[in-house]
């Protein structure tokens, strides 16, 4: 899994993920979510369309960012995976309904 | 009929990963390739292995695998040396207080048409039944 990170004028961070957020790569994401956050980048977009896999490690990693980040003020909101597979682990666990999910990240920006 | 394979897995998150190309030949062993089951077996396999790397910790670092066909249904049996399974209560996300960790026993469940744990002797034995459908022309 690669994870790009950028800015937007809004003063939102986004993050890129590609490939599988599993046990393997959770450790990862929760990392970087962390530093972020901490710095107080706290408004925080991940485009998970391109990830073709999400297990509940990798849901809980992005659980965690949005539980820290609501608590500093900000948010974490996502960009639905394209990916069935992928987005199953979201419908099932109903987090499809806690997480802010658009199908396009420029989108997700805007309603900032 | 009856088909029955198996694989053995390392006891890490990296070993997991062979879950999926795994299955994907057994789908196509078994006559069902291409049929869109094949993700949902995968995350719940996948689930149940995760479960026995963070708690189970087999001793000789081994997850035994095996998949037989029944009919239209996969029957799948995760067998380990590690620690008895001891389930834990999970609840329905609480969107205002999120929980972040349970999920992946309640992700197998709804997934599979029956699931089973119990111990054999010193062996965690999971066994999970999946009805499988037809590749959609």
């Amino acid at each position: 899994m690669e994870i790009l990170t950028g800015s937007h004028e809004r003063a939102v961070t986004t993050m890129a993920l590609d490939g599988r957020l599993d046990a393997l790569e959770a450790g990862q994401l929760r990392g970087i979510l962390s530093e972020t956050i901490e710095r107080g980048d706290v408004n925080i977009a991940i485009d998970l369309s391109a990830v073709d896999f999400v297990d509940s490690a990798g849901l809980a990693a992005l659980v965690k960012g949005m539980k820290d980040a609501r608590q500093a003020g900000g948010d974490v909101k996502l960009v639905a995976p394209k990916s069935a597979d992928a987005m199953r682990v979201f419908e099932l666990t109903r987090f499809d309904r806690v997480f802010e999910m658009a199908s396009e990240l420029s989108s997700l920006v805007e309603k900032w | 009929m009856t088909e029955t394979t198996g694989i053995k897995l390392d006891a890490t998150y990296l070993g997991l990963r062979e879950i999926g190309p795994w299955l994907g030949r057994v789908f196509v062993d078994f006559g069902w390739a291409d049929s869109p089951s094949l993700g949902a077996v995968e995350l719940a396999v996948h689930e149940l292995a995760t479960n026995v790397v963070d708690h189970a910790d087999p001793p000789d670092g081994l997850i035994r695998v095996e998949a037989q066909r029944r009919q239209d249904d996969l029957a799948i049996r995760l067998t380990d040396a590690g620690r008895p399974f001891e389930q834990t209560d999970y609840a329905a996300p609480d969107e205002n207080n999120p929980q972040e960790r349970g999920y992946g026993l309640m992700i197998a469940e709804q997934l599979a048409t029956e699931i089973e744990y119990f111990r054999d002797g010193d062996i965690n034995v999971w066994s999970a039944v999946f009805a499988i459908e037809a590749v959609r022309s």
